[in-house]
């Protein structure tokens, strides 16, 4: 019996050869294109910079209004310069998914390149920055913030 | 648009206690709010009476009213028997607040 079923799959491909030449196959038939790659990634950069400007113009908008209240002692000084910290951050990766954006458009490599390298660092560095002043303020930060309400009030 | 019931309230005392009509009490109240920077949909009584105390004396004033400093302190005084219609809604101002503690 072994020597006939060696006969016949050295005639006849077995089942899990057959499925392993049916996947190569179909693999290289479904592989993206770098069209669909580079659209892809389009859509995900768009997507990214729409979400963060909609989140700093709302943001932005909420500092101006606050600003506002402070003036009448409606509101903390604290949570005002917490909008404007939220701003600056959702203003920051707006710009950084802007770049992006534009350099995907000009299919420039990012990897490995000092001017993308710089703005996705200088971007990433303003971001983290307010993020640790709006998330763990320092209380010298929190005084600081209290004491130019003050002065401006 | 719809409006907090502080502002509805506002409006509505402007236009039984001032000369004003319907629409510029309602105007008088909007632009107050918006110079206070308080949003008319979700503004609560102790927020519009704040910014009436600092900003609609000279509002009135500025509209023909007679005295504005005795109206402003009724409107204030009826905002008080108010209840609040946002109390325990989640705002902006409320999340931001949390943060960091």
């Amino acid at each position: 019996v072994g020597a006939g079923a060696h006969r016949a799959r050295g005639r006849h491909p077995g089942r899990g050869e057959r499925r392993l030449r049916r996947g190569d196959r179909d693999g290289c038939a479904r592989a993206p294109s770098q069209e669909a790659v580079h659209d892809s990634g389009l859509a995900i950069i768009g997507a990214f910079a729409l979400a963060f400007g909609w989140a700093a113009f709302e943001s932005g908008s909420y500092w101006l209004r606050a600003r506002k209240q402070l003036r009448l002692g409606l509101i903390d000084a604290v949570v005002v310069d917490r909008f404007l910290l939220w701003a600056i951050a959702s203003c920051s990766a707006f710009l950084l998914g802007v770049f992006l954006l534009g350099s995907h458009l000009e299919r420039l490599p990012l990897v490995g390149s000092l001017v993308p390298s710089l703005a996705i660092m200088a971007g990433s560095l303003v971001t983290a920055t307010t993020m640790y002043l709006a998330f763990l303020p320092p209380r010298s930060y929190l005084a600081w913030v209290q004491r130019r309400a003050g002065a401006a009030a | 648009v719809s409006t907090s019931a502080a502002f509805d309230r506002v409006a509505q005392r402007l236009g039984e206690w001032t000369q004003l009509d319907a629409l510029a009490a309602r105007g008088t109240a909007r632009l107050m709010l918006k110079e206070a920077g308080l949003d008319v949909g979700s503004v609560t009584p102790p927020q519009v009476a704040a910014a009436a105390r600092h900003l609609l004396p000279d509002a009135l004033r500025s509209r023909g009213v007679a005295e504005p400093e005795a109206l402003t302190g009724r409107i204030c005084d009826d905002l008080a028997n108010l209840s609040d219609d946002a109390a325990g809604r989640e705002t902006p101002e409320r999340a931001f607040a949390r943060l960091g503690s």
